[in-house]
Order: structure tokens, then C-alpha cells, then sequence
């Protein structure tokens, strides 16, 4: 039985390894193929393309070939996750969704250092050393920041023609309370509008510049101005009460929609269609014309907390999977995306003449018949490694990419910008605070429910699931943190 | 004795096609239900997805504080138990009396329309079912809104009042399922020999008496094995019913968050999976001692309506 076992598998190694060999007669090595799988709607037919053209720049380079699929916003997480439990093959992956150290902590991504010191010196010299710092956990890099704008300011986005129709100067604008009389203005001309929109039955941007320190309740208020790092529990501080009791009374007065947190629709569309005026907004170079392809009308966008920078700012990374066959190829191909602007523009922006043509003044914009719904591969820039060095569209203007760098320099730096937060010791705590958040949270910002009433019971709850407890390991690790930042 | 055992052999050749039509299931259960047990190791470990399933470290029974922690869990026991206790109840009452009155109606077309009309709803999608009820309860455009001041009460904030929710959890739930359970009892019910009602209808009984004396009584082992089923599942909640139906509003949570959807909202954001798998293992052993439990209570009366 054995002997025959041994027999057919000789044969068959045999069989198979005579398959191979023609193959590999003109070339001394097969090229190692590596599958990047990034994040935005794109056709298989359009990513199978775009492959194919950027597998042409690395083959001559570096023997590599490129296979890349392009997943949806909603499954992206969940599919990519199934490909790093099931360990089919994957390479290169943008942490869209999902939370660094915790795929640090469950080992689906791997350290950098080694690599990104032989193959990754195009990286190193754009990346700063305190970008690094905010992907670092103990003592090693998991990521490769995006090269992109890096500082958050918030504003309220708002539709031009209602707000042409109330002739109001947004210069008065400094908090968000300024709002209140731009809202009732906008409910008395147009009395079917609700001034303000939720966003999939959220309000998810505070007009409250606060460094949230990674995650998992505990801020720091004001965090580029404060002199030390004291970590507060968000909910408590009086800058998020006075909020919400504001949007409370909003809400009676119609300037919210009602059941705001029931309706799936996102902002964008509930401004497009007229039924609101405005929702706030991340402000960045370029971000009004983000909003006009979101709502399909014109818009304004007004800041009212200025930029700044924490290490949740540096949001948008890339990993090497855990399973990568190579991962010196990978980071090789990443190197490649960073710097060569062919590549990046091919990755980020499709095929010319197919996704995109060239205008005289340096800009691209689609072609005849497609636009930014019916197009076969979306462009979704911010996801990508490097969009600075790629051509911008005409929408955003020429200038956009020196905008987003003045705007990166301009912004404030956070006084805990680089630390990273291991949530490993208090994950039963925070899960049983994400039950009480999931109670409270979006009513309470939406308006809808009274937060005399309310808001002590939602902390109260939140410090018996725990809540302490989270916030006094957050100050420790902070204060280490601090503590070696001082000494170097 | 050597006739016994002949027997015993060309009873089992007797029976060998039915074995044989038994394998497909056999081999499909092993695969989807007895393999994937082996996962359970996964909630006593501090799962990595570079050391896989069995390099992982060894974390004790950490995964499964984080269920028992928190002030929630006597919410989430509470209501996972209690609705899934009113839903075995009335659900089985109200299929049992629908597939009565079915199976009284003479015309079969009438019956036919019936049947497809009630077995609808559970064919459709949760995620519909949740929209079909914000057609109801939506303040601002919603039905009730309109008919409640048209009939002189005022309107409600149905997703930011948690009090008629468990009422209008209870009848979605009988809305959507009643259907299934009375295909399930009206085919036992087809099936009881007719010429038993014959034999009353002679001795003159009534038509309530034939359906307390003939018709209840042989239901009796369907009702016992379809309940017993049901209380291996009472740890289990419907998440669709859960989640989707209430819109996932926060005010309503009280009344709303079973075992399921507390797991998934407490695991959301930070995805561990060691903590899942010993949420799922916690509902899988507490059905099963209740299922062996209810077995044996059920045994003690009629032997011949237990599950095993």
C-alpha cells in the first residue's frame, strides 16, 4: 500500500514538475506575484487592467507581478479579515477599518523595520519621524503611513443656494453655538428643510478639538494647547455637555432631522435632496469639492476648529499581511507605489483615456460619458500610499497637493502626537463600556433624547462597565510615554 | 438466540436503503456541525492569527468574563430567556390553533390561499421586515403617526420609547414565524387517521370535542419535540429581530439587547475573536443542559414524545 502510495506520488510530482519547466525556460525566475487588496467600487475587469499595466512597471524592475482586487467599503473589513483568519494569499492591505493595534496584538500584520531599512529608503525619506512614532508599538514600525494631508480641522459643510437664499455672513462663525442663528434663518426660509443632517444616523464630527488618544473612551481636550496630558473622560467635560444639551434643544426647535440616528441615508444624499441644509464635515484642501461629487450641488464649506495633529490623525496606513510569501517583494512594490508616480497614478486613478484624460493646465477629469457614479475603477486617493505625487483633478485644482502640504505644516501639533494605545488589559472594560456608548452615544448627538436626564445616567453606567479603570491605564501609558519622551 | 441475531441482520437489510438515504444528511451535519466544535478550543485561547488555532497561547477562562462583568448581564440574560419564553409559548398556541382552523376549511382553494398567505412572512428578509415596520412606526412619516391623532391620541416617538417594544417585538416575531410552525403542525395534522373523527362523529361528538379529544392529543408529540428544539435554542436570540427591526437605536436598548447583539456590539470595534468564540461556546452549553434537562422532564411524562 505504501510502496504504491510512493509510486503515484512520484508520478504525479513528476507529471507536475514537467508542466513547470517549459515555463520557466526563458526566464531564470518565476515573478512573484503580489496581491494587493485595497479598499473602493471598482469592476474586476477594470482592477484585472489596471494590474496588468502595473505589473509592467515592476516586472522590468523588480520580477514582480501585480494582482489587485478592489472591495467595497461595507465588506472590506469583513472580507479581508476571512483572508487573514483562512491565510490565502495577500499581501499588501490599507488598515481601512481596521484598528492597528489590534492587528498588531492578534499578529495578523507584520513588524517593518528590517524591511523598510533595505527595501523601503523612497518611504523613509518622506515619512517624518514623528509619523513613525504613531505606527510604532513596542519599539517596532507595523505601517507605512499615507503620504497625504495629516491634520484634522472640523466645519460644517453647507449648500450653497440656501445659504445664498439667507444672505448670511459666516464670518460671525467661531464656535459651533454661532450656528444657531445661520440654522433658524435657514428653518424660516425654507420651513420643509431641517438645517442640520445626520450622517447614516450618526453625528459623528464635534465641533471640539480633542485628541482621542487611539480609541476607547479618554481624551484630551484642546490637546495643542494644553500644557499637560491629562486624560478626561470625553463624556464628562463641559465642552461635550454643552453640545449636546445645544443639539437637544435644536432638535425641539426642527433644526434636526427628527429621528435623526434611524435614517441609513448618509449626508450627502439628505443634502442633495434638499431635505437638509448642511452636516458637519473634516476640513482639508479640496474638501468642498469632495462634498459637491457627494451631494450633486454646489457647497460651502466653513472651518470652525482650526487643523491639528494627533496620532489618530495619521489614520490611514498600509500593512503587510502576516502571510505575505515575501515580504521583501511587498515592501518593495510598496516602495515603488510611494515614489513612482506612474505607478500611483495608474493605482489611484486608473487608465488613461478608460478612468481619466489629461487637461492642458495639469489636471485630469473624466472622460466623455463617465463620471464619478457610472465609472468601472473609483478613485479613491486618500486610501492609496502616496496621492501627492499623482495628478490631481481639475475639481480640486491644480494647486491641491501644495495646498494639502502648506495645510499639513500650517496644522497644531497635539502634545501626545506619536503615542499609541494598547488596549489589551482592559478589553472586557471596554466592551462593556461599547454596550453603554451603543445605548446613548447617538441619540445623545443627534439630539433626540434629553441630556439632563440622560447624560448621568449614560456616565454613571459607563463607570460601573468601567470606565475608570480604562482611563487610569490610558493616563499610565500616557505617562510613560511622556516620561521617555523627555529623557530623549 | 442465533434467530434473533438472523433477524436482527435482515431487519438491518431490510432498512439498508433508508440508511443509505440517511448518509447525505449524516455526512453534511458531521461537516458543518462536528468539525467546526473544534473551533470551542478558540475561546480559551488569546488568539493570533500568525501561531493559527493551536500555537496560540493559552489565556484560562479570561475570554468569558467580559459576559458575566457588567450590569448587562442580567439585562441580556433577562431578556434573551424571557422573549424566546413568550415566543415558544404564544408561538406555539397560535400555530397550533391556526393549522386547526385550517385544516376546518372545506374548500381547498380557500386553503391553499391561506397557507401561502401566512408562510409569506417568513420568507422575507429581516432587513425588509425592519423597513415594512418603520412604514408603521417612522414619527414623521410612519402609519401609526397619522392614524394615532386621527383617532384623538397623540403621536409617539416609537424609537426613542422603549416601553411598546417588547409588545411589537412579540408581534413581529408571531407575525414572521407563525407560518413555518403551521405547515409543520398541519402536516401532523393531515395525517391522523380519519376514521377516528368518523368514529366520534357517530358516537356524536361535537365538533369542540373532537378537536379536544382526538386532534390536541395527537399534536402532543409534534408540540413536544418542536418546544424541546426551541428551549436548545432559548440562548440564542434572532439577531435580525434584535438589531435590524429596532434600527439599532440606543434608547431602546434596555429592552432590546439580548446575548447576541451585546456580543456584537461590545466586539464591533475591537474584533477579538477568542472573546466571540466564548460568547458562542456560553450559548451552546447552556442549551444543551437545558435541552437534556427539559428531555428528561418531558421523558418522566410520556416517553414517547422525547427527542432522544
Amino acid at each position: 500500500m505504501k510502496r504504491k502510495l510512493a509510486a503515484l506520488m512520484t508520478m504525479t510530482m513528476a507529471l507536475s514538475s514537467m508542466a513547470v519547466v517549459p515555463a520557466m525556460a526563458d526566464n531564470d525566475e518565476e515573478p512573484y506575484v503580489c496581491k494587493i487588496v485595497c479598499v473602493g467600487d471598482a469592476t474586476t475587469e477594470a482592477c484585472d487592467a489596471v494590474a496588468e499595466a502595473a505589473s509592467e512597471i515592476l516586472l522590468e524592475k523588480y520580477n514582480i507581478e501585480i494582482e489587485l482586487v478592489r472591495l467595497g467599503y461595507g465588506t472590506f473589513y469583513n472580507e479581508v479579515n476571512l483572508m487573514l483568519s483562512s491565510g490565502e494569499k495577500l499581501d499588501l492591505i490599507p488598515n481601512f477599518a481596521f484598528n492597528t493595534m489590534t492587528a498588531v496584538n492578534t499578529g495578523q500584520i507584520l513588524e517593518l523595520d528590517d524591511l523598510l531599512d533595505e527595501y523601503g529608503q523612497g518611504i523613509k525619506e518622506i515619512v517624518s519621524e514623528g509619523e513613525w512614532n504613531c505606527v510604532t508599538f513596542d519599539g517596532s514600525i507595523f505601517a507605512v503611513p499615507n503620504n497625504k494631508e495629516k491634520a484634522q480641522g472640523f466645519g460644517i459643510a453647507m449648500r450653497k443656494d440656501m445659504l445664498d437664499a439667507v444672505d448670511f455672513d459666516l464670518d460671525t462663525i467661531e464656535t459651533e453655538e454661532d450656528l444657531e442663528a445661520l440654522y433658524a434663518a435657514i428653518k424660516e426660509e425654507f420651513p420643509d428643510v431641517y438645517p442640520l443632517a445626520s450622517d447614516q444616523g450618526q453625528m459623528g464630527y464635534h465641533m471640539i478639538e480633542r485628541d482621542d488618544l487611539g480609541g476607547d473612551y479618554g481624551v484630551i481636550i484642546n490637546p495643542s494647547t494644553a500644557e499637560e496630558a491629562v486624560v478626561v473622560n470625553y463624556y464628562e467635560t463641559e465642552e461635550y455637555q454643552e453640545m449636546v444639551k445645544r443639539h437637544y434643544d435644536w432638535a425641539q426647535k426642527g433644526y434636526i432631522l427628527p429621528d435623526a440616528t434611524n435614517h441609513t441615508e448618509d449626508a450627502g444624499t439628505l443634502i442633495g435632496a434638499g431635505k437638509c441644509f448642511a452636516y458637519y464635515t473634516n476640513t482639508k484642501p479640496g474638501i468642498e469639492s469632495e462634498w459637491e461629487r457627494k451631494t450633486g450641488v454646489e457647497m460651502v464649506v466653513k472651518e470652525i476648529v482650526s487643523p491639528f495633529q494627533t496620532t489618530s490623525g495619521v489614520s490611514n496606513q498600509w500593512y503587510i499581511a502576516y502571510q505575505s510569501e515575501d515580504p521583501a517583494k511587498a515592501m518593495q512594490v510598496l516602495n515603488e507605489i510611494y515614489t513612482n508616480p506612474d505607478l500611483s497614478n495608474l493605482l489611484i486613478n486608473g487608465i488613461e483615456g478608460e478612468h481619466y484624460v489629461k487637461n492642458d493646465d495639469g489636471t485630469i477629469s473624466y472622460p466623455e460619458g463617465v463620471d464619478s457614479a457610472n465609472t468601472t475603477y473609483s478613485s479613491v486617493a486618500w486610501v492609496w500610499p502616496n496621492e501627492l505625487i499623482t495628478t490631481p483633478w481639475s475639481a480640486d485644482g491644480a494647486d491641491v497637493w501644495e495646498l494639502t502640504d502648506e495645510f499639513n505644516k500650517s496644522a497644531n501639533e497635539s502634545i501626545a502626537l506619536g503615542f499609541t494605545w494598547d488596549n489589551a488589559n482592559v478589553l472586557n472594560e471596554i466592551t462593556a463600556c461599547n454596550n453603554v456608548k451603543a445605548k446613548y452615544e447617538n441619540a445623545l448627538n443627534c439630539g433626540m433624547i434629553d441630556p439632563e436626564e440622560a447624560l448621568p445616567k449614560m456616565i454613571e453606567e459607563l463607570k460601573s462597565a468601567g470606565l475608570e479603570a480604562i482611563i487610569e491605564e490610558k493616563q499610565a501609558q500616557l505617562d510613560d510615554w511622556m516620561a521617555g519622551k523627555a529623557e530623549e | 438466540m442465533k434467530k434473533s441475531i438472523i433477524k436482527r441482520i435482515k431487519s438491518k437489510k431490510r432498512f439498508f436503503p433508508l440508511y443509505l438515504m440517511l448518509l447525505p444528511g449524516m455526512v453534511y451535519l458531521f461537516i458543518n456541525n462536528y468539525i467546526p466544535m473544534g473551533g470551542i478550543i478558540i475561546a480559551f485561547k488569546q488568539y493570533n492569527y500568525r501561531k493559527g488555532i493551536f500555537g496560540s497561547a493559552w489565556n484560562g477562562l479570561k475570554n468569558f468574563v467580559f459576559l458575566f462583568k457588567t450590569n448587562d448581564a442580567w439585562i441580556i440574560t433577562r431578556n434573551t430567556l424571557c422573549y424566546n419564553l413568550v415566543f415558544i409559548i404564544l408561538g406555539t398556541t397560535a400555530a397550533i390553533a391556526v393549522s386547526i382552523l385550517l385544516s376546518e376549511i372545506r374548500k381547498e382553494r380557500a386553503k391553499k390561499t391561506y397557507q401561502v398567505v401566512i408562510l409569506l412572512p417568513y420568507l422575507i428578509s429581516i432587513v425588509v421586515v425592519s423597513y415594512i415596520v418603520y412604514g408603521f412606526l417612522s414619527s414623521e412619516y410612519g402609519c401609526m403617526n397619522h392614524l394615532l391623532p386621527w383617532l384623538g391620541g397623540d403621536k409617539v416617538m416609537w424609537y426613542s420609547t422603549p416601553t411598546y417594544w417588547p409588545v411589537i417585538l412579540v408581534i413581529v416575531n408571531l407575525w414572521k414565524n407563525i407560518g413555518y410552525n403551521t405547515v409543520l403542525y398541519y402536516a401532523t395534522l393531515i395525517g391522523i387517521d380519519p376514521s377516528y373523527y368518523e368514529a366520534a362523529v357517530v358516537d356524536g361528538a361535537t365538533r369542540w370535542q373532537r378537536i379536544r379529544y382526538i386532534t390536541i392529543p395527537s399534536l402532543i408529540p409534534t408540540i413536544s419535540i418542536l418546544t424541546l428544539m426551541a428551549i436548545s435554542k432559548i440562548f440564542y436570540s434572532d439577531f435580525g429581530l434584535f438589531y435590524q427591526v429596532p434600527m439599532n437605536s440606543g434608547p431602546l436598548i434596555d429592552v432590546t439587547n439580548t446575548i447576541d447583539t451585546y456580543v456584537y456590539r461590545g466586539l464591533m470595534e475591537t474584533s477579538n475573536i477568542g472573546m466571540s468564540a466564548a460568547a458562542g461556546v456560553y450559548q451552546s452549553v447552556v442549551g444543551f443542559v437545558l435541552v437534556v434537562a427539559a428531555n428528561w422532564i418531558v421523558g418522566r411524562f410520556d416517553k414517547e414524545s422525547t427527542l432522544f
